[in-house]
């Protein structure tokens, strides 16, 4: 159905944009205006703020850079050169002077006691071994068969017992106790009589040797 | 358009637009979270670094410390081709010690760990007494180069009894040493203006090297003590008894050697006298010392008193041969001069020493090692009277020795008031004024428990035992 207005003009209601809508549209606008806004801010406030923080922050990171690589590769360098004094210690603290033990082993056998604890002793060989065998707790041994120049067992007695305060026994465990047997009795020697005796005794761990 | 069409669009419109707007915040938001994000994370990268390089200067100082340590690593543990040099070392170490090296074996080793340094290892043979040993012993656990024994094993030489050879224990030893293989760690890091900041930490680089240095034990040689491989029993002597112990023998060595070490000082402060008058002081007093010891030196080995293989062994070389050097470099010191007075009154009050403790051949020895120079001297008018004395104590003593020499047995004597007295010497009766047959020996008295003879001109009484 077609309507048609014949008023004349100044009868006619006038055409107007209705409140209802042009509230709506209002309204519409100003939210979309407002999110524009918004957005505005974020991309060209905030970001740009932020970027300019992140590009200074960067600049700073870049100056630094070589600082941080220089110092990493000295780090590297400096591990590579502990590793080996590392490894040096480990060697050097391993290693037993047999020059001042068995100098040490020529004292005491040479100053034969002292007083009414004198004998005459000498050894027939010697046997030394470093290990470092930590499980089975063995850490090498100095071994040597010895004689004592008298027919009174006592003597091997004194001399261990020597050996056990002197220097030389300074990284061993204690002696093994005294144990021997007459070897030979010769009438053309002085003396004459010899008693025959092991001397055992073994190493402590070279951190406890130090 | 009708008006719900209308309200449908322009609600839609906004909605739409408004939804658009708020997508590009979301993003531009995320965006700007991310970016915050990243910002922290190079705030804390920048803080981390900062913190870092401030302590850049120390890590600085202890690599420009490690570099110039390491050569004393590299020393301590050398590379392969100092192999050769360690074998050239132990054949100096040989030399330097007296022992012998009879076999040198590299040992195989197997190495559960990877290390920086390999390890190589030989097996040495070799023999020579104690303190050779530890000489050898000395020397290779003192060199630069680290070297470690990790197993010796020493058997005993057997002395043969009155055998003065030096007795040679048999020794084996692993010798273990490490070869530096640097793995592979780039080239070093360039350090600005290196060599002025390691002339700063010269004191810290001096102190770590020191601290890297293996440290060896001194050895300080023999110091006269006895070597206890060997059998220190020596024999039984005639008497079942044994003269000197053998600490007494060790002591009176070491005190002989002392006394030499004293002679030879004061001949040097004779050299080295400023003038004529220090010479004539320093000299008396070196004559003296000299001729005591050898007074010493000559009944020492006239007794026998040495039996104890080392100890006479010492005595021969530090003592004897010392004696026979220096003898011999004042023999050039004198030139044509002969011995001086100092020397020859010496010699005389030697002499007599050994006269009054009828040690004749000792006298002798004394007078014979002045000898030579005699002849000069004789011709001098203040040290000829001494010479002429000497030579007639030497007379005495050879008188008295060859007199020692002629077979006397004196059977009897035969006293009586009326009668001359007789003697029965070898079988023979011989009377006062007679000679012995055979003999230049003339019987110039008989009591009754001595009797008197005359022989080249010497009275010598023989006493006769009950």
């Amino acid at each position: 159905m077609i309507l048609i207005n014949l008023l004349p003009d100044e009868y006619r209601q006038q055409q107007r944009t209705p409140v209802k809508l042009l509230a709506a549209v209002a309204l519409a606008v100003a939210i979309n205006g407002s999110l524009v806004a918004w957005w505005a801010w974020t991309a060209f406030g905030e970001a740009a703020e932020v970027s300019s923080e992140l590009a200074v922050l960067t600049d700073t990171m870049d100056s630094l850079r070589p600082q941080i690589d220089y110092h990493r590769s000295l780090e590297t360098e400096h591990k590579q050169y502990q590793a080996r004094e590392a490894t040096l210690s480990k060697i050097t603290g391993g290693r037993v002077s047999w020059t001042r033990k068995v100098d040490q082993l020529v004292d005491v056998v040479h100053r034969g006691g002292e007083g009414d604890t004198k004998y005459l002793v000498w050894l027939d060989d010697l046997s030394t071994s470093v290990s470092a065998d930590a499980r089975r707790g063995t850490f090498g041994s100095l071994k040597a068969s010895g004689h004592s120049g008298s027919g009174n067992f006592a003597q091997v007695a004194n001399f261990l017992e020597d050996i056990e305060r002197s220097p030389f026994s300074e990284g061993f465990n204690p002696p093994s106790p005294p144990e021997g047997s007459q070897s030979s009795v010769d009438k053309d020697l002085i003396p004459h009589e010899v008693w025959s005796f092991p001397l055992e005794l073994t190493l402590l761990p070279p951190e406890e040797r130090q | 358009m009708t008006e719900k069409r209308k309200w449908w669009t322009i609600i839609g419109t906004g909605v739409v637009v408004a939804g658009g707007l708020g997508g590009l915040i979301y993003y531009q938001h995320t965006k700007v979270e991310e970016a915050r994000e990243k910002a922290a994370g190079l705030t804390r990268e920048i803080e981390a670094g900062r913190t870092l390089i401030s302590s850049t200067p120390d890590l600085e100082r202890e690599v420009i410390t490690q570099r110039e340590t390491d050569s004393v690593v590299a020393e301590i543990l050398p590379g392969d081709e100092d192999i050769n040099n360690f074998v050239r070392t132990l054949r100096n170490f040989e030399e330097d010690s007296g022992v012998k090296i009879v076999s040198l074996k590299e040992k195989t080793i197997s190495d559960r760990e990877q290390l920086e340094f390999d390890r190589v290892a030989y097996t040495l043979s070799l023999d020579g007494d104690a303190f050779q040993l530890l000489s050898f012993l000395d020397e290779v656990e003192s060199h630069s180069r680290f070297m470690s024994v990790t197993n010796m094993k020493l058997t005993a030489a057997r002395s043969k009894r009155g055998s003065t050879e030096q007795p040679r224990h048999k020794v084996t030893l692993d010798v273990e040493t490490y070869v530096y293989e640097p793995q592979d760690g780039g080239e070093p890091v360039k350090v600005e203006n290196y060599d002025r900041k390691r002339d700063l930490l010269m004191s810290e680089i001096t102190r770590r090297r020191a601290e890297l240095t293996v440290n060896a034990y001194e050895y300080r040689g023999p110091r006269g003590r006895r070597d206890p491989w060997i059998d220190p029993r020596v024999p039984v002597g005639e008497d079942g008894q044994l003269v000197l112990s053998i600490e007494q023998q060790i002591a009176l060595v070491d005190e002989l050697v002392e006394r030499m070490a004293l002679v030879e000082t004061a001949w040097q402060q004779v050299v080295d006298a400023p003038n004529l008058i220090a010479k004539m002081k320093t000299r008396a007093e070196f004559d003296h010392q000299l001729t005591m010891l050898e007074e010493e030196v000559r009944r020492v080995t006239d007794e026998n008193q040495l039996v104890f293989i080392p100890a006479e062994r010492r005595f021969h070389s530090e003592v004897v041969t010392a004696l026979d050097e220096l003898r011999r470099e004042l023999s050039d010191d004198r030139g044509g001069f002969g011995p001086s007075v100092a020397e020859l009154k010496e010699t005389l009050a030697a002499m007599d020493r050994h006269f009054e403790r009828g040690e004749f051949e000792l006298g002798l020895q004394a007078f014979k090692i002045i000898e030579p120079g005699l002849e000069v001297a004789e011709r001098d008018d203040v040290r000829g009277p001494l010479a002429m004395r000497l030579r007639e104590k030497s007379d005495i003593a050879l008188g008295v020795l060859d007199f020692n020499r002629i077979p006397l047995e004196i059977n009897g004597v035969a006293l009586h008031e009326d009668l001359a007295p007789v003697a029965i010497i070898n079988g023979k009766s011989i009377g006062v004024g007679e000679m012995l047959p055979g003999t230049e020996v003339v019987v110039q008295g008989i009591l009754k428990d001595e009797i008197e003879f005359n022989f080249r001109g010497l009275t010598l009484i023989r006493r006769i035992h009950p």
